[in-house]
């Protein structure tokens, strides 16, 4: 791949001296040839705007920390100069932060000298966006809600970083592994369940979020899949009628005993999945990450969900 | 026989969800150059009849003139630089006394004009003549209430106006600090004041004044001279007490109230 | 009037007994104090040399842009932002001739916050920038004129306590709606008009300046120009009429223009609070409530105080900022309470 590319830029230079000097030779105007535009990258992102570079961004600042890790799974590591400080993986512990995803500190950014931002699409203000953008630094805009959006940002961050062709073999190697936890559960019948990602008012995750999709790839049937938004806040009773075989809970690293906390909170106690204990964890840090790592995500849906099927 | 400073004309006036008028039909002249007294008891309409006069309400019915036009008729500013009001009590935000006696140059200085030597000098005059020149660089908040009344009187003094209007001005005062006010309001009226003075104190309103309106149910119940208004009957009726009067020094009659059966 | 004994008392000055002049003066050098400190610190640290430079324009683009579209325009947002919301304050505390009161007390905040958080919730923000502070101007303007209504619907004139009432009625109201929109709204909404409401000055720019501008010059001239009128109000309406004030067209010109001037700076910044409140206060305690020097003191006062809040804000966590409200508070609350402590009379 890599090769290609450098021979298909050596061709084109030389035909475009060739060119050169055959015009000064006939004394023609000079030539006018695009800058070289084999090199120039030009994406849409998730807000609409064409976001035009040069050449692939070579100082990237990424606000997203999902898009940090797309970045270090191509292969980009390098070309990355500024993180959020919730980008805790180690391989940009010593890249500078820049504060906050929604609230960077935009001095931090400019003094970076970024060729790219990549930003929030969840902001609704979009004030960071329009003060870069004034300031003449590129903003690509993310939106990292359901999975179409996660594969679209793995080409798209491949394209503006000049990692096409890892990022085709990542998103070629994501397809497969999910297929095939997919049909690893296939024969087994779909669980109810219910993904508990918040129990203090419930809130679960849509159908229409990534997280809502790998349940559904992991053989789980969310007995919220009707609802329509992406992270709708439910009603107990709804929860108690609606009568999940099985809770998925997100935790963090140190929570335990989740069975005993949901088996002391009203409403929750008297669920069938909590009498029988049918309650079960998985790491939330991992889960909420719409990156490469939806694979991890998804093998520990499924075994979560079919314990059965695991190896 | 010179104008009168106030002419009232069947007056009227009810407050804003009354069932009873403050002020009844009241035809009054208010003369000039001589000292007034508003005398009645507790809601008699005194202090309506006082903010009628001062043009801060409007009368329903009737006309009220000063100096010979309607009031309605007279700006603001232009009321403000022939009346000096000695109010009851206001508030006390941070001013020093220089200030609030300063405050009584804006109706000749406006919103921008700096003070002149000669607002300056009626600044220090009024002062002087108040006896607060040795507080001019304190905070109002400070002082004593008998010392604010002063200052209050300063403002106004330093005015300069044609007429003296005093709401109630030594209620909270001593003997000493009342005393002092009376004197001082009558060295005015000898320089050719007018003064207009509301007051519980019947017996200094019948030394220091030179007409009486004595007010009751809105209406004017009697006018006049201290010994013409200050009746022992006249006074038993308006003021439901029994009294006897005396006579003083100077001549004019006192009031005496009586043990009364209690009732 | 013979008294037998005066009572010398020595003139005791519980106050600084400066000119005006000197006031202005050492007030104007603490807000020339204050913005250089806001060039100079940043989350990018740079050498003398290096600021200079960026300031002249040359030398390295990157600390040219940081010092010339960042660091300068916030600091100027900031400075106008104080002196807007301190002088607004002054105006409204002689106004009501209460101690409590500040720019927002006639439901200026919530009104701004409400337009905020619609064109956040409903995603115009995302859609058109310049939605967000017009929407929140706009708020601010018609809360006014709702309590205005409400006010004059009960009587005849300004009555200054059916307007306090209005005002805390109006509040309770806007924020009811508010917390109704946002119950419902997404959390990334949710998010977003929360950091609005904390009030930041992140997002100042030449054109945002440029209007501060075009709105403080003439809302201050307006003011000055009350400001002996204010003198009267503050003492009592009854008083300031018979001194010859209009005091209905007094009233309405004064809190028309305070109010509109709050919007403003709420519009660009956010609902910043406390400047408004204490900032007037410390410069009365120090020079007592003469509007005339009332009013310029304190606009000084509180640039320079919100231009110290804002580079405090932002410089003293790294690169992460604290929300600039919290700073006001932490730090002005003490150094109120120290003021409060001199010996002077009563406060209002």
């Amino acid at each position: 791949m890599f090769q290609r590319s450098v021979i298909a830029r050596r061709v084109t230079s030389a035909l475009g001296t060739c060119v050169c000097l055959a015009s000064i030779a006939c004394g023609a105007d000079e030539a006018r040839r695009p800058a070289s535009s084999a090199s120039a990258v030009e994406v849409r992102d998730d807000a609409g705007i064409d976001v035009r570079l040069d050449r692939p961004a070579q100082r990237i600042i990424s606000l997203i920390p999902s898009a940090t890790e797309t970045l270090i799974a191509l292969g980009a590591t390098q070309q990355i100069v500024g993180r959020t400080r919730y980008d805790v993986a180690p391989e940009v512990a010593k890249i500078p932060s820049v504060g906050g995803g929604i609230d960077p500190s935009v001095e931090a950014i400019v003094g970076l000298r970024p060729d790219l931002v990549i930003a929030w699409a969840n902001d609704k203000r979009q004030a960071i966006r329009e003060k870069l953008v004034s300031l003449h630094v590129p903003v690509f805009v993310l939106r990292t809600e359901d999975t179409t959006d996660i594969f679209r940002g793995i080409a798209n961050i491949g394209r503006l970083s000049g990692r096409d062709s890892a990022a085709r073999a990542t998103a070629a190697w994501m397809r497969a592994s999910l297929d095939s936890i997919r049909a690893s559960v296939a024969a087994l019948p779909r669980r109810k369940m219910m993904y508990v990602e918040f129990p203090d008012p419930p809130m679960t995750a849509g159908p229409h979020t990534f997280i809502g999709q790998l349940v559904s790839l992991a053989g789980g049937n969310s007995v919220f899949s009707d609802n329509t938004s992406l992270w709708p806040t439910v009603s107990m009773e709804e929860i108690v009628r609606r009568d999940p075989d099985l809770l998925v809970v997100p935790v963090g690293e140190y929570t335990q005993n989740t069975l005993e906390r949901f088996r002391q909170m009203s409403g929750w106690r008297d669920l069938r999945a909590v009498k029988h204990g049918n309650v079960v964890t998985v790491p939330a840090d991992l889960v909420s990450r719409p990156s490469p790592s939806i694979v991890e995500s998804a093998r520990v849906l499924r075994d979560a969900i079919h314990p059965e099927a695991a190896r | 026989m010179t104008a009168p400073m106030w002419s009232l004309r069947e007056v009227s006036f009810r407050h804003h969800g009354a069932r009873v008028r403050a002020v009844d039909n009241v035809t009054l002249d208010i003369p000039a150059g001589r000292t007034t007294a508003l005398l009645g008891p507790n809601g008699a309409g005194k202090s309506t009849l006082l903010e009628l006069l001062l043009g801060t309400l409007r009368a329903e019915r009737g006309v009220v003139s000063f100096r010979g036009r309607a009031l309605d008729a007279w700006a603001r500013r232009d009321i403000a630089l022939q009346i000096g009001v000695v109010p009851q009590g206001e508030t006390e935000p941070l001013f020093t006394v220089r200030e609030i006696v300063a405050m009584g140059r804006y109706p000749h200085l406006g919103p921008w004009r700096r003070e002149s030597a000669s607002d300056e000098a009626a600044i220090a005059g009024a002062m002087d003549r108040c006896d607060v020149a040795q507080f001019a660089d304190r905070w109002v908040s400070t002082l004593s209430g008998g010392e604010r009344q002063r200052v209050r009187l300063a403002r106004a003094l330093a005015q300069e106006p044609a007429v003296l209007v005093l709401d109630e001005p030594t209620t909270y005062l001593d003997i000493r600090h009342e005393m002092t006010t009376f004197e001082l309001l009558r060295a005015l009226r000898h320089e050719g004041a007018t003064v207009l003075l509301v007051t519980h104190n019947i017996n200094l309103a019948a030394r220091y004044s030179d007409e009486l309106v004595l007010m009751h149910h809105g209406r004017v119940a009697a006018r006049g001279g201290p010994e013409a208004v200050l009746t022992a009957s006249r006074i038993e009726s308006v003021y439901e007490w029994p009294v006897s009067i005396v006579a003083h020094e100077s001549g004019a009659p006192q009031i005496v109230p009586r043990d009364g059966a209690w009732r | 009037m013979s008294d037998a004994v005066r009572i010398r008392v020595a003139p005791t000055r519980a106050r600084l007994a400066w000119p005006v002049s000197a006031r202005l003066v050492a007030l104007s050098i603490l807000v020339l104090l204050s913005l250089v400190a806001a060039v100079r610190i940043g989350a990018v640290s740079m050498s003398l040399h290096t600021l200079f430079a960026a300031v002249a324009g040359r030398g390295d683009p990157a600390m040219v842009t940081i010092v010339r579209e960042l660091r300068l325009p916030r600091a100027f947002q900031a400075a106008l932002v104080g002196a807007a919301l301190a002088v607004s304050g002054a105006t409204f505390q002689a106004l009501l001739r209460n101690p409590l009161a500040e720019p927002y007390i006639l439901g200026v905040s919530s009104g701004a916050a409400a337009g905020a958080v619609f064109t956040v919730v409903t995603g115009l923000a995302v859609r058109m920038v310049w939605s967000l502070p017009i929407a929140a101007f706009a708020g601010a303007v018609l809360s006014m004129l709702l309590v205005f209504r409400i006010a004059f619907s009960v009587g005849r004139a300004l009555d200054t306590r059916v307007l306090l009432l209005a005002g805390v009625v109006v509040s309770a109201f806007l924020v009811a709606l508010i917390w109704l929109a946002l119950a419902f709204a997404d959390t990334d909404s949710v998010r977003s008009a929360i950091f609005w409401m904390m009030g930041s000055n992140a997002n100042a720019s030449w054109r945002s300046v440029s209007i501060l501008v075009s709105c403080l010059v003439p809302a201050f001239v307006i003011l000055l120009g009350l400001a002996r009128p204010l003198n009267l109000l503050a003492i009592g309406e009854s008083t300031a009429a018979y001194l010859g004030t209009s005091v209905e067209r007094t009233k309405l010109v004064a809190f028309g223009t305070a109010t509109l001037l709050t919007a403003a700076a709420v519009a660009m910044s956010g609902t910043i609070g406390f400047v408004g409140l204490v900032v007037p206060h410390a410069v009365r305690i120090l020079w007592g409530s003469d509007n005339r020097s009332l009013l310029p003191c304190s606009a000084l006062a509180g640039a320079a105080f919100l231009v110290a809040a804002d580079t405090l804000a932002r410089s003293i966590a790294g690169t992460n900022e604290l929300p600039i409200g919290i700073v006001t508070a932490l730090v002005g609350v003490p150094c109120f309470v120290w003021l409060l402590r001199r010996p002077t009379g009563a406060i209002a």
